[in-house]
């Protein structure tokens, strides 16, 4: 086996693992809190990526700024999609699946629509690549692994250690529990759901520079999302954080070998037995 | 004297099904009060829609001369109104100082939550020991004590006990009653709800009986063990040997 | 927290089927001698190639529906309309097999793959089930997309399927692959899908999980296995699914793998959805109404796709029920399931509170 080729697919699968657990962590805590799988959310990640392209390759914003405006559309975007739509649908698999179904239809046809159907690409941020000794990265990647493992740090302190974090996790464990100690329920659900789509158009944001954007790039990432959070253990966030990790590690290392269809077939029968051999996934015992 | 908490004729159901029919109750200040009776009598029900999990039918419910009917369990919390539930609903994989955090997230227990904390610990100083281990390894005695001391983190001046000795050694269950006895020292309030009918007319000045639904007797504690059905039914001082412990 | 309501003892579950009245019958009869007569009285080809269509998309959302009846949100019910193509288009190209041989053949297929992908997955959970059959989709046509090139033609598909032959019927000669054979071949597929699925929702162990959807172990309680029902259920619209599969190869005489994609899939959850799932009628009425939409919003290109997503938002939002329950609730204000299904959830609610209650204090 060829070493260089094998660093060469463990730096593509961090960049995956980054992207990955970006987006899982926002489907898992909002299943975690709500009981619902948002189907849309991968395309919440889409219109990150979408924003990023104009703010960035037509308006010539900043990247940091870039990414930040992605971000705080998140929050805008999550806060109304859960007043508007997801409200009526806590614990309520089927239909929030259903809604969530025809929002993500809604979302990638009218950006098909307006930006078109077909990939468009960024320029580099961070223009050049990086070599340590054989293998040699762009520096755009290098600076997506940063940032993401930075963030996913980040969200994870504020989860473990803030009172609101505290409260998500008391309410993903306990709802009725947590709101005889005073805790709103429908509140902390809000602020999951709107931290969980802040994550996923500021991964979009984030990765722009370096897979093209394309409308129809989130359906693919929801599924990705779903089978991290499923194998994590449903709404368990270290388990969406070591999955995700497998996840991109597997794919970066297998793309060297297999092509993308094959290594979807191949994980497919992984999901499949790791469903039958453990149901509830690495650390999953929230499941309701 | 005032009630701080009163109901009248309340009725709590699932869909179309009734499981509380009409009751009245009321609590005086300062007063350890008990209700009692048999298994699926409809004692949860009662309690969990004062405590706002459930929506009554009908009927209202007051706490110091508020209707609180209908209002969502973190509100009635705010205005001071406790209920630690039946079964530890612990949140198992969170760290008991998680756990008692989280009984000072409310706005009413901010103030002064680090000293109450100290307090809690002292009062409990199992828990202390344990702060780091996740509240789903404590024994259950060790659970219950958790319980109480997050509720009593937000300092309610109702609290509401769902059958605190289910389930408990009876070494515990003493320790539970003698908490009891000094949070209603403390000025709470207590309506106590429990199958365990010795503890808790030991405890209470007065109580009420609930069966299938409705609220069937009540009386002083003096008054209730007079009564024949009481004893029959609940002390076992018959030929029946169940039911004492 | 549900003590409380142990006031029935321990009875026996009366079936409570759902009322098939004399006069139901009827129409269903007027329905079926008007819809086999269409051709002949004179429907133009237009018409014929519009009514095969809803028929087809009848019959796969009935076969979702049924599905979807039990708790499970199942999106492999495409993959197995693409298996069934693909076997059918195979087998006619490449082995010269007759209509006849092919069709069976695609059925069987389908369910031989759907044995193996119903044990592993009809003891999920309902979210796990979903992402199950959603991958499960994808990862078939990414199969019929690179692998095995020389048999299913990748990205180009199969094209060149034999048309179906001319069948002799009471005299006359039926070409099947004329608009009226093709309207005949779909009108079959749905009569067929309406009536199997029916018998088997609306037995008595159906309407009972009907109702428990959302509790395997109440309805295990009451000794029905969901587990076996769901595989009956699955089974017969995956094998189902194979035929409707068949039949659209004989139709198109070309299949491409992005026929059986995600849009496809999507599709079917927007006909039962905006139909309404609390009555068979709901997805009848939903594929029908959109099939005859689709064909008028083609003329708008992307927007038709939008108009999808949009209706299925508005649909959830304000329509709970679907289409199906707007009479009923301009009449009475009606509820989501039908009445002798809430009846039958309550009995068996009941049943299984108060055995559990009794069992528990006979233990004390």
């Amino acid at each position: 086996m060829d070493l260089t080729s094998l660093v060469q697919g463990g730096a593509s699968g961090a960049l995956l693992a980054s992207l990955y657990v970006l987006v899982a962590l926002g489907l898992t805590i909002e299943f975690s809190l709500l009981r619902i799988i948002n189907f849309a959310h991968g395309d919440f990640y889409m219109l990150g990526a979408v924003a990023a392209y104009y703010l960035f390759a037509e308006v010539a914003l900043p990247f940091p700024l870039v990414v930040v405006v992605a971000a705080v559309g998140g929050v805008i975007l999550g806060f109304l999609a859960e007043r508007t739509l997801f409200r009526r649908f806590h614990e309520d698999l089927l239909g929030a699946f259903v809604l969530s179904l025809g929002l993500a239809w809604v979302l990638e046809m009218a950006v098909v629509g307006k930006f078109g159907a077909y990939p468009k690409g960024l320029p580099p941020v961070v223009a050049g690549v990086s070599r340590f000794g054989q293998v040699a990265i762009s520096n755009d990647r290098i600076m997506v692994i940063v940032v993401g493992s930075l963030i996913v740090a980040a969200i994870s302190l504020y989860v473990t250690k803030s009172q609101v974090g505290r409260a998500m996790r008391a309410v993903a464990q306990n709802k009725d529990a947590a709101a005889l100690l005073g805790i709103n329920p429908v509140f902390v659900g809000t602020i999951g759901f709107v931290l969980g789509t802040a994550l996923a158009t500021l991964a979009g944001a984030l990765v722009s520079p370096i897979f093209s954007v394309d409308p129809q790039m989130g359906v693919g990432l929801t599924i990705k999302a779903f089978v991290i959070v499923i194998i994590g253990g449903m709404g368990s966030i270290p388990g969406a954080v070591l999955a995700g990790i497998l996840l991109g590690l597997f794919e970066g290392v297998g793309g060297i070998y297999v092509d993308n269809a094959q290594l979807a077939v191949l994980e497919f029968l992984v999901i499949i037995l790791f469903l039958i051999l453990r149901p509830k996934g690495i650390m999953g015992s929230a499941e309701a | 004297m005032t009630s701080v908490l009163e109901l009248d004729a309340v009725t709590v159901g699932y869909g179309r099904l009734t499981a509380v029919r009409d009751a009245s109750l009321a609590i005086r200040q300062g007063e350890v009060v008990a209700l009692i009776g048999p298994n699926g009598a409809g004692k949860t029900t009662l309690v969990s829609a004062i405590a706002g999990l459930l929506r009554p039918i009908s009927g209202t419910i007051r706490f110091r001369g508020r209707d609180i009917t209908g209002m969502p369990a973190y509100r009635v919390l705010e205005l001071g109104l406790g209920l630690i539930p039946q079964g530890r609903q612990l949140f198992p994989d969170l760290s008991v100082a998680d756990n008692l955090l989280l009984g000072g997230y409310s706005r009413r227990a901010r103030p002064g939550r680090d000293s109450m904390l100290q307090k809690m610990l002292d009062r409990f100083p199992r828990l202390r020991e344990r702060l780091r281990q996740r509240a789903g390894q404590l024994s259950g005695g060790e659970q219950q004590m958790l319980t109480i001391a997050r509720t009593l983190m937000a300092r309610p001046e109702v609290l509401i006990l769902d059958e605190p000795s289910l389930g408990l050694a009876p070494k515990i269950v003493e320790e539970v009653a003698e908490i009891i006895q000094e949070i209603s020292q403390d000025g709470t309030s207590v309506l106590l709800v429990e199958q365990n009918v010795p503890m808790a007319l030991d405890l209470a000045s007065r109580a009420y009986v609930i069966e299938a639904g409705e609220i069937v007797d009540r009386g002083s504690r003096d008054e209730l063990l007079q009564r024949e059905s009481i004893t029959a039914a609940y002390l076992g001082i018959t030929d029946d040997p169940g039911g004492a412990p | 927290m549900c003590e409380g309501v142990e006031a029935t003892p321990p009875g026996k579950l009366t079936a409570g089927s759902l009322p098939l009245s004399a006069l139901g019958i009827t129409v269903a009869a007027v329905i079926c001698v008007a819809l086999l007569s269409f051709p002949s009285l004179g429907g133009n080809n237009y018409q014929l190639r519009v009514a095969s269509t809803l028929f087809f998309n009848v019959a796969l959302a009935v076969g979702f529906w049924a599905v979807y009846l039990t708790g499970l949100l199942n999106m492999t019910q495409i993959a197995f309309v693409g298996i069934g193509a693909y076997t059918t288009a195979a087998l006619a190209i490449h082995g010269h097999w007759s209509m006849w041989a092919a069709v069976p053949a695609s059925v069987v297929a389908a369910l031989v793959v759907g044995v193996v992908i119903g044990y592993a997955t009809l003891r999920l959970r309902g979210s796990y089930f979903f992402l199950v059959s959603f991958a499960f989709l994808e990862v078939t046509r990414l199969f019929f997309t690179s692998f095995f090139k020389d048999q299913f033609g990748g990205t180009n598909g199969l094209t060149g399927v034999p048309r179906p032959p001319v069948l002799p019927v009471l005299g006359a000669s039926v070409n099947l692959a004329s608009p009226s054979g093709y309207y005949y071949l779909t009108l079959g597929l749905m009569l067929l899908t309406v009536t199997l699925i029916w018998r088997i929702v609306s037995s008595r162990n159906g309407l009972v999980l009907r109702a428990l959807s959302q509790s395997d172990s109440l309805a295990e309680s009451v000794g029905i296995s969901s587990f076996r029902y769901r595989m009956l259920i699955f089974l017969t619209s995956t094998g189902l699914a194979g035929l409707a599969g068949s039949i659209y190869a004989y139709m198109n005489l070309v299949v491409f793998p992005t026929d059986f994609g995600l849009t496809r899939a999507v599709l079917v959850v927007v006909y039962t959805v905006v139909g309404g799932v609390g009555h068979i009628l709901g997805p009848m009425l939903g594929a029908s109404v959109i099939t005859v939409l689709g064909e008028w919003l083609r003329r708008f290109g992307t927007l038709e796709q939008l108009a999808y997503g949009l209706v299925l938002v508005v649909v959830m939002l304000f329509v709970q029920g679907g289409l199906v329950s707007v009479p009923g609730r301009i009449t009475k204000g009606s509820g989501r399931l039908p009445r002798s299904v809430a009846r039958t959830a309550w009995k068996v609610r009941l049943q299984a509170m108060s055995s559990a209650a009794w069992r528990r204090r006979r233990e004390e």
